[in-house]
């Protein structure tokens, strides 16, 4: 579409615009595709380093492989415990998002519907709760799971996780709460139901979709979490698989192809979630921003 | 953040009279139920986040070694603190991740503006660029510790295109290693970033835009000073994330990737803070740095709202 062919100065400058403008969204599109690169790299790299030997990898880091074995997958899954250890996490992670969602949503249906002294208050501390790190409170909360004799217990850890989302889930809790209409509510009181009666038949049902938000970012967040389940859970018997990994990690002998797989392992629950509920991960990021 | 109360009025059941002639029982009544669904909630976090908050407090006034009972020193740990040389270095480091905050903040929105305009390909990069979202920071540190070995993938790519001369040992050398582990931290958020910015744009004012234009603005004066004024909100919030994310999220990728060496040269103050307590035994003096990073967010934060809220007066 250039103009330039036609020499004319009085069509050259706009031309030139053109130009340079074709020019900045050639340069738009090539730092996209680099970073686009990048971050699909790991999954290629990961699911490659898993399928072939040591000896393959490291003649070729860079290349596919030149055959194909599933050595690695089973070695990761069940000699060095990582089976156990995804296990371990999936039934911590599962407890703690069940208790983050029955709590936050008891807790944002008195928040919302109801009017008591310090109600606002509340409100104001839950959310400014969110602006603190839990990293800085490592040392306290230890110690709390230390003096409650529940370290190396799971009860600890599903407590402590339970703490560390339950002001950002009571926030979101309250967001999607505060569109029920108030007739709704009024009507059902009405009819005769009870307080739990409502919030199970009413507002539930209208805050599904931020129901599915929040468990899913609260399983997302939880998987991930390595400083806590650290502290509280280092056995190896308890040990969570993102402890585990790094852990493995840092043996000398360990070989690639086993921490590529026991990766590639860690990241399968996490992004089969994402790929079923990316909706509704992507609404519950943006929920501070557009509030 | 003032939106986070509900406008007056808004979904009160029970709004009963407030006269305080009401019967006490009547009023205990009324702060009886939602009593009981917050209690939960209330037991969770003043259990496990207020009462930590104090107790941080307290126990950077003491010496102890996790196990017999915190003894009282004063003022001695902060003492310490200041003429500490791994925690000076460490808040140094900490800080140089100030030097990303352009790139922080400009890519994940330049990215949002392209996918907005649909960009040839968007849909797959859009979904590419959430990648990095589902991969925690261990999975990634892990990951990057095997991609930046020094016979690793990144190095053979290098070599391949002709410039073996830069390919190096990136974490095991010093000077490398700090600004390597920067970029994997913006490399990891830029998604989250993206995401944000992208529903700011989905939000904009169309009809002040179009009347920009109809008015002859340019592209980059549309930018300038109709887009920029309706996204700033959206700016605000993602740089105090990213703030937050700069004094607390580097802990589980030095962990997994470099241990904060080579030697000191990554060590980060939340990185500090997990290494003095649980590694050298002093709860003690390690509570004192979390009481410092505490102080400096606050400062930063305090500086970053006067900035962004003197801009918008």
């Amino acid at each position: 579409m250039s103009s330039l062919a036609d020499g004319a100065p009085r069509v050259s400058l706009p031309g030139g615009r053109r130009l340079s403008r074709t020019a900045t969204a050639a340069g738009v599109w090539l730092i996209m595709a680099t970073l686009a690169i990048s971050t699909l790299y790991p999954l290629v790299f990961l699911t490659m380093t898993a399928l072939r030997t040591d000896d393959d990898y490291f003649a070729n880091p860079a290349g596919v492989p030149s055959h194909w074995t599933f050595d690695n997958v089973t070695t990761a899954f069940f000699d060095v415990g990582l089976g156990r250890y995804a296990l371990n996490s999936f039934v911590v992670v599962v407890a703690a998002v069940i208790v983050l969602t029955v709590v936050a949503c008891l807790a944002a249906y008195a928040l919302v519907h109801f009017e008591f002294p310090l109600r606002r208050t509340t409100l104001v501390v839950v959310v400014a709760m969110m602006a603190l790190p839990p990293t800085v409170l490592m040392i306290p909360i230890f110690k709390v799971v230390l003096d409650l004799g529940m370290l190396n217990t799971r009860l600890g850890l599903v407590l402590v996780y339970a703490s560390l989302n339950l002001p950002f889930s009571i926030y979101l809790m309250t967001a999607y709460m505060r569109s029920v209409p108030v007739e709704l509510l009024n009507a059902a009181k009405v009819d005769g139901a009870g307080t739990l009666r409502m919030l199970w038949s009413v507002v539930l049902p209208l805050v599904r979709p931020g129901l599915m938000t929040l468990m899913t970012l609260n399983f997302l967040i939880l998987w991930h979490e390595l400083l806590f389940s650290l502290l509280i859970l280092p056995e190896e018997d308890s040990r969570t698989i993102m402890v585990g990994i790094v852990q493995l990690y840092g043996q000398f002998q360990t070989g690639t192809g086993v921490i590529s797989a026991g990766l590639l392992l860690s990241v399968i629950p996490p992004l089969l979630i994402f790929l079923l509920f990316q909706r509704d991960i992507a609404r519950g990021m943006t929920a501070g921003a557009v509030k | 953040m003032e939106s986070t109360q509900p406008s007056a009025g808004t979904a009160i059941l029970q709004r009963g009279s407030r006269r305080p002639s009401a019967p006490l029982r009547r009023r205990v009544q009324r702060l009886g139920t939602p009593l009981l669904l917050l209690a939960p909630a209330l037991v969770i976090l003043i259990g496990l986040r207020l009462v930590p908050i104090v107790d941080a407090i307290r126990l950077s006034f003491t010496d102890w070694d996790g196990f017999g009972a915190p003894r009282w020193v004063g003022l001695d740990n902060f003492k310490a603190l200041i003429h500490d040389d791994r925690f000076t270095g460490a808040l140094l480091n900490t800080l140089k991740i100030l030097v990303a905050l352009p790139v922080w903040i400009l890519l994940p929105y330049l990215v949002a503006w392209a996918l907005h305009n649909k960009i040839f390909g968007w849909r797959l990069f859009r979904l590419a660029f959430f990648i990095p979202i589902v991969l925690s920071p261990a999975v990634i540190g892990v990951y990057y510790g095997l991609v930046l070995q020094p016979q690793g993938p990144f190095n053979e790519l290098l070599r391949s295109v002709g410039l073996g001369g830069v390919a190096r040992a990136w974490l095991n050398d010093p000077t490398s290693a700090m600004p390597v582990v920067i970029a994997i931290i913006v490399w990891s958020t830029f998604g989250v970033g993206v995401l944000i910015f992208l529903s700011g744009l989905s939000n904009l004012d169309q009809e002040q835009i179009d009347a920009a234009r109809v008015d002859g603005a340019s592209a980059w004066q549309i930018q300038r000073h109709v887009v920029f004024w309706q996204l700033l909100p959206v700016l605000e919030f993602w740089s105090i994330i990213i703030m937050i994310a700069s004094f607390t999220a580097f802990f589980p990728l030095i962990y997994s990737l470099t241990g904060g060496g080579p030697g000191f040269s990554t060590y980060t103050v939340d990185f500090a803070l997990y290494q003095e307590a649980f590694g050298n035994g002093n709860l003690g003096y390690a509570s004192s740095i979390g009481v410092a990073l505490l102080i400096l967010m606050a400062i930063v934060g305090l500086i970053q709202l006067r900035l962004l809220r003197g801009r918008r007066a």
